[in-house]
C-alpha cells in the first residue's frame, strides 16, 4: 500500500479490503469492534468519557421527547381525527402542515419521533419521503407506496396473525410494481373487502400517512402532480399528508396553484423556535451540577455564538459540546476524576502516582498549597495516600461549590428575570456566562439590578421569592452527602487542611430557611407608611398654599425631597432582603476559576476547539502563503512585513505575493519575469529567462495557484490569467 | 427593526446620560434613523461609516428570536488570533501597472546580493536593477519604437496613464523618464500597504507571531472600490506573450529535486512529522462519529497515506482521488456496493443505496473508511455528489476523512450537508507540492501544455502517409496565413481544390477518408458554418503551429 498504488490515469477510486470478506461475518464481527475500541479501552479517561456521554445522551433523548411530545400529540390527534371521518368533500385530502423553522438539521429527529408516535398510536402505514428520493413523480409514488405497504408487515406481526398468508408476497415487493392502483387494491384486500370480523373492524379506520419532511427542497411540479393523483384516490383510500415546511405557510401557497391547493385541507401546527429549544437543552442538561463536565465561560460563549450566528441548529450545538467533551477527556487520565460524585472515590483510588503528579502540576493547586503549613505541604507532595485523601475532599468541595453555584445562577435568574433594562441577562445561559467569567456581584450591572430589586412591589417580590424557593428545594433534593474516603488514613493530620466554609447542601438549607423567613415577613409586612414623625411644615401649609406663590411652592417641594422619607415596614424588610441576597450571591457566585482543581471539571481550551469546530481554511491558506514562517519555522524566510518578498520563499508563496500586486488580469510573461527577477536578481536577463529551472518552478507555482483557486485561465488576451480574488 | 436596533444598542450611553442630567435628556438620547440610501454610505465620515456598517451587519446577523429582543454580537467567535479578514478580502482598488515591478525592486533591494549601498537612493537602485531588464527592449527594436510612441501619448495624457484603467497598455519594463513617477508611486503604494513593522527576532514560536500584530478585526467593504475595479472593460496589462520565451520545450521530469531548498525540506519534514502525532486523536474523533476534513496549503496525500498505513491496516478503506478528472460519484458507490459489499448492482435511488450500505455494514460488523483526497475536486463539485457523500458520511459505520484545497471549497456545503458530514476541521498545512493533484490539470502556462501538444502532434504526424502529411500541411499553412480574430477555418471545397493542385488526392472521397483520420486524432476540428459549408480548423495555438512547421521544415 504505497504511494503509487493510488495513482492511476484511469481510475479515481481504490479499494483496500484489508482482509474484509463479506462471507466471514461472525469472525469479523468481534474483531472489527475490538480493534476500533481497543486503542482507547484500557484508558481511564475513555471509560469516564463514555459513561458521561451516555448519561448526557439519555438525558437529551428524554428532553427531546418531552419537548416534542406536546406538539406531536396535537399532530397525531389531528391525524387520528382525519382518519376517523372520511373526508366529506370529494377529492379533498386532509393534510397537516408542520412549521418547523429554518434549522433543518434538527428536523430529522423531530420527524423521526413523529413517525414513532404515529406508528404507535395511529397506523403502521407511514411513508416518509425525502426530496432526494423523489426526483420524479414516479420515484415519489413508488417510494411512498412501497413504504406504506411495507408497514403492513409490522402490523401483521404485531397485531394480526390471521393474515399470515398475505405476508410472503409483500415481502418480495418490488419497487417498480408500486403504483397507486396497486396500493388501492392492496388496501381493499386488507381492510375493506375481507369479512368484517372483530379484528378487521379494528383496522378499518387506519389512515395512510405520507410525510414530506422538506417541502421546500422538493420539485414543485412533482408535488403538484402527486397531490392531484392522491386527490383522485382519496375517496377510496384514507390518505393524510404531512408537510414539513421550514419557512412559512405561504411557501405552500406559492408553490401550489389554486387547483392544487383546493384539494388540500390544511391544518397548520407551529413547532418551537430553536433558540427556545437550545435554552432548554442548555439549562436542563448542561447547566446543572448533575453532569460533572462543565464549560468555561469562553467555551460556552463560543458554542452559543456558533448557534446564534452560524447554524441555528441544536443538533450542531450538541455535537459541538460533545466535541468539547472529547477534547477535555482525550488522553488525560486525571480527567477520569470528572465523573459523578458516587464514582469519585473509585476514580481517586484508580489514579497512578504519575497521574497524581500531574494533578499536583495543576495551576489551581498552587494557591491551595500556599495556605497550608509546612508539614502538610510536605505530606501533600510526598505521601500519595494523603494527597488522595485531600484530593477527594477537595473534589467533593468542588462539587458542593458547583451545586451552590448553579443554584445561585438560577436564583439570580429568577430574581432579575423581569427587571426592566436588565443588564445581567434574561436567560440562564446569559447569566451563566457572566458569572463564570468574573465575580458578577462586583459588576455594575449586578448592582443596578439589586437597586432595581429594591423598588419591586410586594406582590411581585412574594412571587419571585416563591419561585426562588422552588429552585432551592429542587436543588436540595439533588444534593448528596459527602462520605469519607474508603481507605482513609486517619492518622494523617488531615484536619489541618484549611477548608473554606461550607457550600453545597448546607448552603442550600440555610438559604431555604432564610428565604422562607423573608417570604413570611414580606407577606405580613405593612406596605403603608407609618405616620411620619417629623412633618414639620404641616402648620405652614394652609397659609402658604395660595395661588401666585410659585416660589414658595418650589421651596416646599424642595424641602419635601430633603426630608428623609420614612420607610414602611415592607420597605425595610425588602431592603434587608436585598442585602441578604447580595451577600448570599456573592458567596455562591464565585467564578469557577477561583476554585482549586477546577481544571478537572471545567473545560477551558477554547482556542483549540474553535479551530476544529469552526475551521478557517481560507485563513490557513492565507497565512501559509503570505507568511510561511508561521508553519515552516525556518530561519531563511523571516519577513519584515507580511507583504514583503524575498527570494528564499517557497515558490508558491512568491508567485502568490506577486500576483497580489496585479489587477484583475495578469500577464503570465510579466509575472514570470518578476518571479525570475526575485529569484536571481543578479543574473543577466538573457540567461534568467532562458533558465528552464525557473520556468519550471514558475509553471509549477502557477499550476498550484490555479489548483487552489486563486487564478484561472482567460481567453480575453493571449497568455493572460484572471485573478479570482480581490 | 433597524431603529429598534439603534435604540437598544445605545442604551449604555443613554442610561449614562440619564444619570447625569436626569430626565430632560430623554429626547436627545434617541438616535435619528439615518436614511438608508446608498449615497449616504459614501458621504459619511469614516468613523461614522464604520459604526453604521457595524450596526447594519449585526442587524443582518441577528436571528429572529422573540425572547431576546436586544441585539447581540458574537463574543467568542472572533478572537485576536484570527487571520485578519482585511488581509484576505479587501479590495486593493488601484492596481497600478508598476505594482508588480515595484515589488520586485523592493525585494531585490532587500535581498543581500546586489549590495550597492544600504541607503536606498532611488537612482542607484534603479540603475542596478534596470539594466538586465532593459535588455529585453533592446533585443526587440519594435518594442522600443512602441515604447517611444507610447511615451509620446503618455506625455499628452500624463495623469491618466498612472492608473490601471487608462487605455494605454504599457510594458512591464520602464524607461528612463518614468523613473520619478515610479519611485513616487512605489512610495504611495507602500503607504497603502499598511506597513506593519514587525521586527523578526530569531525564531518565532509558532502561533505567537500573530499576536504581535496590531489587530483590527473590523473591515468593511467600500462598494465604490468594487465598481472602480470592474468599471473598465479594458485589460491594461502589457502585450508580452510567452512566445518571447525561447525554450518552450520543457521536460517535466526534471522537477522533483530543484524545487525546495534544503532548509525548507527539513522544516517541511518536521512539520509533516508533527501531523503523525495527531493520528490517534483522529481515530478517536472518527470513532465518535465525527468526520475529518483537512485543509491548508500543500498536498495532504502523503499524510493521509501514512495514516492509512499506520492506523487503518485492519479496516476496509476506500481511497478516492477527487482530483481525478473523470471521477464519477457512481464509481465511488460502485466500489462500495459492488466491489466491497459484493452486491450485483447499485440501486438507483440515493436513499436506497445509503440504507443498503448501512444495513450491510452493520450486519458484517465492520467499519468502512472513506478517504477522499480533494473532496472539492472538479468532478465532485456538484450538489448531487456532495449530498451523496454527505449521506454516506452520515452512516455510523462509514468514517470519512477528506481534504480540501480550493479556497472556496467550504461553499460546497449548505448547513444540511454540513450537519450530515459532522466535520471537524484540521489545519494540515504541509507545503508539499501538489504533484499528483495538478498532474491532470491542463496548465495555464501554454508553453507547458504546448510542449505536450507539440510532441503529440509530432508523433501523430510521423505516422501519417506522405499524402496525408501534405494535406495536413495545407491546412496548417492556410490557417497560419489567415488566422485573425475570428478565424472560420478552411472550407472543405478550397481544401479539395488545393490538394488536387498538389496531386495529394484524386477524389472527394479519398480526402474525406483522410480527414476522418485527422478528426479521430483530434488533429483537426470540423465546423459547419451557416451556409452548410464545412470548415476545418486545427485547434492549436498559432505560435505552436509555426514552431511545428519550422521543425518539420528543418
Amino acid at each position: 500500500m504505497d504511494m503509487e498504488s493510488t495513482v492511476s490515469v484511469s481510475k479515481g477510486v481504490f479499494l483496500f479490503p484489508n482482509g474484509f470478506k463479506k462471507g466471514k461475518t461472525i469472525n469479523k464481527k468481534k474483531k472489527g469492534h475490538l480493534l476500533f475500541e481497543k486503542m482507547f479501552k484500557k484508558d481511564l479517561w475513555y471509560e469516564t468519557y463514555k459513561s458521561n456521554w451516555e448519561v448526557i445522551e439519555n438525558e437529551l433523548l428524554e428532553l427531546h421527547n418531552k419537548t416534542y411530545s406536546l406538539l406531536l400529540n396535537d399532530v397525531v390527534n389531528h391525524i387520528k381525527q382525519c382518519g376517523n371521518e372520511m373526508s366529506t368533500l370529494e377529492g379533498v385530502i386532509p393534510s397537516v402542515t408542520l412549521l418547523t423553522g429554518v434549522s433543518q438539521p434538527d428536523h430529522v429527529s423531530q420527524f423521526k419521533s413523529l413517525v414513532t408516535i404515529i406508528r404507535k398510536e395511529v397506523t403502521p402505514h407511514i411513508a416518509l419521503v425525502n426530496s432526494q428520493d423523489a426526483v420524479t413523480i414516479k420515484h415519489l409514488v413508488e417510494n411512498a407506496v412501497w413504504q406504506l405497504m411495507q408497514g403492513n408487515e409490522i402490523m401483521d406481526t404485531t397485531f394480526n396473525e390471521d393474515m399470515e398468508e398475505n405476508k410472503s408476497p409483500t415481502k418480495k415487493l418490488k419497487k417498480n410494481q408500486c403504483t397507486m392502483k396497486m396500493l388501492k387494491s392492496w388496501y381493499h384486500n386488507n381492510y375493506l373487502s375481507s369479512s368484517p370480523t372483530k379484528k378487521k373492524a379494528l383496522h378499518l379506520n387506519r389512515p395512510l400517512v405520507i410525510i414530506i419532511p422538506d417541502f421546500e427542497s422538493f420539485n414543485c411540479n412533482v408535488l403538484q402532480d402527486f397531490v392531484m393523483i392522491i386527490s383522485s384516490y382519496v375517496s377510496t383510500i384514507p390518505i393524510v399528508l404531512v408537510f414539513g415546511v421550514a419557512t412559512s405557510v405561504s411557501a405552500l401557497h406559492k408553490s401550489f396553484p389554486y387547483n392544487v391547493s383546493s384539494k388540500l385541507l390544511i391544518k397548520v401546527f407551529h413547532s418551537h423556535s430553536s433558540p427556545v429549544y437550545m435554552n432548554q437543552v442548555l439549562e436542563d442538561i448542561f447547566l446543572t451540577p448533575s453532569t460533572p463536565f462543565h464549560l468555561s465561560g469562553k467555551a460556552f460563549e463560543l458554542l452559543t455564538d456558533v448557534f446564534l450566528f452560524y447554524d441555528f441548529s441544536v443538533t450542531g450545538l450538541i455535537q459541538s459540546i460533545k466535541y468539547c467533551m472529547m477534547e477535555h477527556f482525550y488522553g488525560d487520565n486525571i480527567k477520569s476524576l470528572c465523573c459523578s460524585r458516587d464514582k469519585l472515590e473509585e476514580a481517586v483510588m484508580d489514579l497512578s502516582s504519575d497521574d497524581l503528579e500531574n494533578i499536583r502540576q495543576l495551576m489551581s493547586f498552587r494557591p491551595f498549597l500556599e495556605q497550608q503549613d509546612c508539614r502538610t505541604k510536605i505530606s501533600l507532595f510526598k505521601d500519595d495516600n494523603f494527597f488522595r485523601e485531600a484530593l477527594y475532599k477537595k473534589l467533593n468541595k468542588l462539587h458542593d461549590y458547583l451545586h451552590s453555584f448553579y443554584m445561585c445562577v438560577r436564583l439570580l435568574n429568577i430574581m432579575v428575570k423581569d427587571l426592566p433594562k436588565n443588564m445581567v441577562g434574561r436567560s440562564v445561559r446569559e447569566i451563566y456566562t457572566k458569572c463564570v467569567v468574573e465575580s458578577i456581584t462586583e459588576t455594575i450591572a449586578f448592582k443596578d439590578c439589586m437597586q432595581l430589586l429594591k423598588f419591586q412591589s410586594q406582590m411581585k417580590l412574594v412571587e419571585t421569592i416563591k419561585n426562588g424557593l422552588k429552585i432551592v428545594n429542587s436543588y436540595l433534593q439533588a444534593a448528596s452527602p459527602v462520605k469519607p474516603l474508603r481507605s482513609s488514613p486517619t492518622k494523617n493530620n488531615l484536619n489541618s487542611i484549611v477548608l473554606s466554609d461550607d457550600l453545597g447542601e448546607n448552603f442550600a438549607k440555610t438559604l431555604r430557611v432564610h428565604l422562607l423567613t423573608f417570604l413570611r415577613q414580606i407577606e405580613n409586612a405593612n406596605p403603608e407608611y407609618t405616620v411620619s414623625s417629623n412633618s414639620l411644615p404641616a402648620t405652614e401649609d394652609n397659609n402658604e398654599n395660595t395661588p401666585g406663590s410659585r416660589y414658595k411652592l418650589k421651596e416646599k417641594l424642595l424641602k419635601a425631597t430633603r426630608v428623609d422619607r420614612v420607610q414602611s415596614e415592607f420597605e425595610m424588610v425588602r431592603s434587608r432582603f436585598v442585602s441578604y441576597l447580595e451577600e448570599t450571591l456573592s458567596k455562591g457566585l464565585q467564578p469557577p476559576h477561583t476554585q482549586t482543581f477546577h481544571e478537572i471539571l471545567c473545560f477551558k481550551d477554547v482556542a483549540n476547539v474553535k479551530k476544529h469546530i469552526v475551521g478557517s481554511p481560507r485563513g490557513a491558506v492565507h497565512t501559509a502563503l503570505s507568511n510561511p514562517v508561521h508553519y515552516l519555522q525556518c530561519s531563511c524566510c523571516q519577513l519584515p512585513s507580511s507583504d514583503s518578498v524575498i527570494d528564499t520563499l517557497p515558490d508558491v508563496c512568491l508567485a502568490y505575493k506577486l500576483h497580489r500586486e496585479c489587477g484583475k488580469h495578469i500577464n503570465l510573461y510579466d509575472w514570470l519575469q518578476a518571479f525570475a527577477a526575485v529569484i536571481c536578481p543578479d543574473e543577466d536577463d538573457e540567461h534568467r529567462h532562458q533558465d528552464p529551472n525557473i520556468q519550471l518552478r514558475f509553471t509549477r507555482a502557477v499550476a498550484e495557484l490555479q489548483f487552489l483557486g486563486f487564478i484561472k485561465s482567460s481567453k480575453r488576451k493571449t497568455d493572460h490569467v484572471m485573478r479570482l480574488t480581490w | 427593526m433597524a431603529s429598534g436596533g439603534f435604540r437598544i444598542r445605545f442604551t449604555p450611553q443613554a442610561s449614562a446620560n440619564n444619570g447625569e442630567t436626569e430626565s430632560p435628556s430623554r429626547r436627545t438620547t434617541r438616535i435619528r434613523t439615518k436614511p438608508k440610501k446608498y449615497g449616504d454610505f459614501l458621504d459619511l465620515s469614516p468613523t461614522k461609516q464604520r459604526s453604521y456598517k457595524e450596526i447594519l451587519s449585526s442587524d443582518e446577523e441577528e436571528p429572529e428570536n422573540n425572547e431576546e429582543s436586544h441585539l447581540q454580537k458574537p463574543t467568542a467567535l472572533f478572537t485576536e488570533d484570527d487571520v485578519e479578514g482585511q488581509d484576505m478580502f479587501k479590495f486593493k482598488s488601484r492596481h497600478t501597472k508598476h505594482d508588480l515591478q515595484n515589488k520586485v525592486l523592493a525585494a531585490i533591494s532587500n535581498s543581500p546580493k546586489p549590495i550597492d549601498s544600504p541607503m536606498k537612493t532611488p537612482r542607484k537602485l534603479h540603475s542596478a536593477t534596470n539594466s538586465p531588464l532593459f535588455k529585453v527592449t533592446e533585443a526587440t527594436p519594435r518594442q522600443v519604437k512602441e515604447i517611444i510612441k507610447k511615451r509620446i501619448i503618455h506625455e499628452v495624457e500624463s495623469d491618466s496613464a498612472e492608473s490601471d484603467f487608462s487605455g494605454s497598455s504599457t510594458e512591464f519594463v520602464p524607461d528612463g523618464s518614468e523613473n520619478e513617477t515610479d519611485i513616487s508611486s512605489s512610495a504611495a503604494s507602500s503607504d497603502e500597504e499598511e506597513e506593519q513593522p514587525k521586527k523578526a527576532v530569531g525564531r518565532v514560536v509558532r502561533g505567537q507571531d500573530n499576536k504581535s500584530k496590531v489587530k483590527d478585526s473590523e473591515y468593511f467593504l467600500t462598494p465604490d472600490s468594487y465598481f472602480m475595479m470592474n468599471s473598465s472593460k479594458k485589460i491594461t496589462t502589457s502585450d508580452h506573450t510567452l512566445a518571447r520565451l525561447k525554450n518552450l520545450d520543457l521536460h517535466e521530469n526534471e522537477l522533483a529535486e530543484i524545487l525546495i531548498s534544503a532548509e525548507h525540506k527539513n522544516s517541511i519534514n518536521e512539520l509533516n512529522q508533527t501531523y503523525t502525532e495527531l493520528f490517534n486523536k483522529w481515530l478517536f474523533v472518527l470513532s465518535e462519529n465525527f468526520n475529518i476534513v483537512l485543509y491548508g496549503i500543500g498536498s495532504k496525500r502523503s499524510v493521509l497515506q501514512q495514516f492509512q498505513k499506520q492506523k487503518l491496516k485492519d479496516f476496509p478503506c476506500i481511497v478516492v482521488n477527487g482530483f481525478f478528472p473523470s471521477l464519477t460519484i457512481k464509481s465511488i458507490l460502485e466500489t462500495i456496493v459492488v466491489d466491497l459489499l459484493e452486491n450485483s448492482n447499485v440501486p438507483s435511488n440515493l436513499g436506497d443505496i445509503v440504507n443498503l450500505i448501512d444495513t450491510q455494514l452493520t450486519e458484517n460488523g465492520v467499519d468502512l473508511f472513506l478517504i477522499i483526497h480533494n473532496i472539492d475536486g472538479t468532478m465532485l463539485r456538484n450538489a448531487k455528489a456532495q449530498s451523496t457523500l454527505a449521506s454516506l458520511s452520515q452512516i455510523k459505520k462509514v468514517h470519512t476523512i477528506a481534504t480540501i484545497d480550493h479556497i472556496n471549497a467550504p461553499l460546497l456545503w449548505d448547513h444540511t450537508k454540513l450537519s450530515k458530514f459532522k466535520f471537524t476541521w484540521w489545519d494540515v498545512t504541509t507545503f508539499v507540492p501538489y504533484v499528483e493533484e495538478t498532474s491532470f490539470e491542463n496548465s495555464l502556462m501554454t508553453h507547458r501544455s504546448g510542449a505536450l501538444q507539440l510532441s503529440s502532434l509530432k508523433s501523430v504526424f510521423q505516422s501519417l502517409t506522405t499524402n496525408a502529411k501534405g494535406i495536413f500541411k495545407v491546412i496548417i499553412e492556410y490557417q497560419l496565413e489567415n488566422q485573425k480574430q475570428h478565424y472560420q477555418g478552411l472550407p472543405f471545397k478550397d481544401l479539395y481544390s488545393k490538394c488536387r493542385e498538389q496531386f495529394l488526392v484524386s477524389s472527394d472521397l479519398a480526402l474525406r477518408a483522410q480527414l476522418t483520420e485527422f478528426l479521430d486524432h483530434k488533429l483537426v476540428k470540423m465546423k459547419r458554418s451557416y451556409d452548410g459549408t464545412e470548415n476545418l480548423v486545427i485547434p492549436i495555438d498559432k505560435v505552436l503551429l509555426q514552431q511545428f512547421l519550422e521543425q518539420q521544415d528543418s
